[in-house]
């Protein structure tokens, strides 16, 4: 038994060795500089929670919190409600149902660099093809990601048409473990189509709902990528999230424990996100399984 | 014996004077070009290695996105590479934290004298000069042929008619809108505008960077009577905010007379087979302005400190360097400007169309020269931003600007 253990020791040790020389230490050594002035070069200097007490009177902190919450918003619901429709229609006996399943899956598999390209040629006000076809139509198109307050949600239909395909998949993969037998037994009973979506689907859903509320949540509020190639952050600061203003006070302003304290904050905001959707989504009906 | 030694002897000595002698000094060189730049720079690196066996260049060419971060963490490693390509405009971050070698002494006095001295400025700090300024990329004033006609910019022998100073611009800018219904100007919503086009603006209204004690400063005043200039192009309709793309596709489909960008640009407009309809100039002043200037960043080459640095490898560093300047010619070709007065008066680089309409703007580069630079400019991207789309006034707008450069300065 001992022998057995210390053999198991031995084959954690490789991977664990690496694990903590590159994961864990770093992100010790992230928490303590979140207590340090540190500009990279010059020694670190403890300043105790003052990082954190600029941080908090720091505007562009919560402007840029803001536009990330802003964003979760705008993306989450319609990823967990669009992607639930889709994988019910996608799993019902259609025909095609295998060329919609790649076709939605598709966008997820392209780069983030030429979605985003793609979708601001469509966004374009002068050439792109959505203003010739709103201006034919009648309606005056002036660009949605060079308003500032149309440019976020602009960008957060992009990541849907982008990241639908993923959350498809996921609740796709939950339906088929949903036995047909109960679907039978309810049509014995006289339900319909919609009654044994609304009772039987969405419930037994559960696990699949937090897995995409988590999975997607943490996705949407590490938003970066999709903002720094469609508007750089503007027009006029409106799509500014708070990863590229951690970056920026990072690397670019050389300020790496302020950067390190907020990223420090940022970190506790998602772990408890991630926590309590689970519990929220797990707690009723947990006895039952 | 006596003979078979001494025989020995000559071929050790053969030998080690091989070793010694005709094995390169190997330099690692980090750049930041792809597309055609990266291209001409390769094989400029190819040339050089090929012309003499001293030195043995191993460029290796980065992502530019990450490039200050990877450049960055190799310093603090005390691994960087033994040449490095930085914008002039990054220089004063890195100077001032003592990441850069000073190059006083490995910089010969033929050089010095053959910069531009406003480019040679740019990268002196108290006195030590800490780069080789590669080039010149300043903002200049592209127009389309066809609108400018159509317009009635055009004299009896059929050429165009182009404004002398930024009063006369606007004025051009108007007419054009009133005669052919284009927009006068096209410029992208980021840096053009907040940045190149701000800066050249203020400075050529008398704003001056720096006061009487040479520290960074923005005269508010001047800054509020930039950014109203700037909006009444908006508020005309002579313009309309866009982006990259778009400023530049609207120049070449003849949607506007003319389009403000950086020299880089007319590698692209090269590869478009646009040439023949579009003419550049460098960015007019005002008819009050003393001296004119253009905002204009530079590519340099510097020697990043090591803990232990290698004499031989900073000479060859340095000598590879120098030749590169001296052949910048080649490197013109990307649209830059070179910065060695030689280079720019040299057959080679004239012979390259339309360089010399524009070579004047080289004198006139400016950027600004100040540790935490970065925040600033972040700032001015947002504020331009924010006045022409009518969420800040101009007044609001000089005295934020004000306001961050008193936090970044303290």
């Amino acid at each position: 038994m001992k022998k057995r253990a210390l053999n198991g020791y031995l084959f954690f040790l490789p991977f664990g060795l690496l694990y903590a020389v590159f994961l864990i230490y770093p992100l010790i050594q992230g928490f303590r500089m979140a207590f340090y002035e540190w500009d990279l070069f010059s020694a670190p200097k403890f300043i105790g929670l003052q990082n954190f007490s600029t941080m908090f009177n720091d505007p562009d902190f919560w402007r840029t919190l803001w536009h990330t919450i802003y964003f979760v918003i705008l993306t989450v619901p319609f990823l967990l409600i669009l992607g639930f429709l889709i994988a019910v229609l996608l799993n019902s006996r259609i025909y095609f149902g295998r060329v919609f399943r790649t076709l939605f899956f598709f966008p997820y598999v392209l780069s983030i660099t030429i979605v985003c390209s793609t979708w601001g040629f469509l966004y374009q006000p002068q050439f792109g093809i959505i203003s010739k076809i709103l201006k034919a139509v009648g309606i005056n198109y002036t660009g949605w990601l060079l308003n500032p307050s149309t440019a976020m949600p602009a960008i957060a239909l992009t990541t849907i048409w982008w990241t639908l395909g993923f959350s498809v998949i996921l609740y796709l993969a939950g339906l088929q473990e949903i036995s047909p037998t109960i679907y039978e037994a309810a049509a014995i009973d006289g339900a319909n189509s919609f009654q044994k979506t609304f009772l039987i689907t969405v419930p037994l859903l559960r696990r699949t709902h937090a897995l995409v509320l988590v999975l997607q949540t943490i996705a949407s509020l590490q938003i970066f990528g999709q903002v720094y190639i469609m508007t750089g952050g503007g027009p006029n600061g409106a799509t500014r999230v708070l990863i590229q203003y951690i970056y920026d006070q990072g690397f670019r302003y050389f300020k790496m424990g302020y950067a390190q304290a907020m990223a420090l904050f940022f970190f506790i905001i998602m772990f408890a996100v991630g926590i309590i959707q689970f519990r929220l989504m797990l707690r009723e009906g947990s006895d039952k399984d | 014996m006596k003979k078979f030694f001494w025989v020995l002897v000559l071929c050790m000595t053969m030998l080690l004077s091989v070793v010694v002698f005709s094995k390169p000094v190997e330099i690692s060189f980090w750049t930041l070009f792809s597309g055609g730049e990266g291209h001409i720079m390769n094989n400029l690196v190819d040339e050089f290695n090929k012309s003499q066996d001293q030195v043995r260049v191993n460029q290796q060419a980065l992502d530019w996105g990450q490039y200050y971060s990877k450049l960055l963490a190799a310093m603090l490693a005390g691994n960087p590479p033994d040449l490095a390509i930085m914008h002039k405009s990054s220089l004063p971050d890195y100077v001032q934290r003592g990441t850069v070698l000073p190059l006083n002494n490995y910089m010969p006095n033929a050089l010095k004298q053959d910069y531009l001295q406003n480019i040679l400025q740019a990268v002196t700090f108290n006195g030590q000069i800490y780069a080789f300024p590669l080039d010149t990329h300043p903002l200049v004033l592209y127009y389309n042929k066809n609108v400018l006609k159509k317009a009635g910019f055009v004299d009896s022998k059929g050429q165009v008619i182009l404004p002398k100073t930024f009063e006369e611009f606007y004025s051009f800018c108007k007419q054009i809108k009133q005669k052919t219904g284009k927009y006068g100007l096209s410029i992208e919503d980021l840096n053009g505008l907040g940045e190149r086009l701000w800066l050249t603006i203020y400075r050529n209204l008398g704003g001056v960077l720096e006061d009487s004690k040479g520290n960074f400063y923005i005269d508010k005043a001047i800054a509020e009577k930039t950014y109203n200039e700037i909006l009444k192009f908006y508020k005309e309709g002579l313009t309309t905010y866009v982006n990259y793309d778009t400023a530049r596709a609207l120049l070449v489909s003849g949607e506007a007379a003319f389009n403000f960008d950086g020299v880089w640009a007319i590698a692209a407009f090269e590869d478009m087979g646009a040439l023949q309809d579009i003419g550049v100039m460098p960015v007019p002043a005002y008819s009050s302005t003393k001296v004119p200037y253009v905002w204009g960043d530079s590519h340099t080459l510097i020697i990043p400190k090591a803990p232990k640095m290698d004499e031989t490898k900073i000479k060859a560093a340095a000598t590879f360097a120098q030749w590169l300047v001296n052949h910048s010619y080649d490197w013109a070709k990307a649209g830059h400007l070179p910065v060695a007065k030689s280079v720019g008066q040299s057959t080679e680089f004239l012979k390259l169309s339309l360089r010399k309409d524009f070579i004047v703007s080289a004198e006139r580069a400016f950027v600004p020269q100040v540790k935490g630079w970065s925040q600033i400019q972040q700032k001015l991207l947002e504020l331009c931003q924010g006045v022409v789309l009518g969420k800040t006034t101009p007044q609001k707008a000089a005295e934020e600007l004000v306001t961050t450069v008193n936090q970044v300065t303290k």
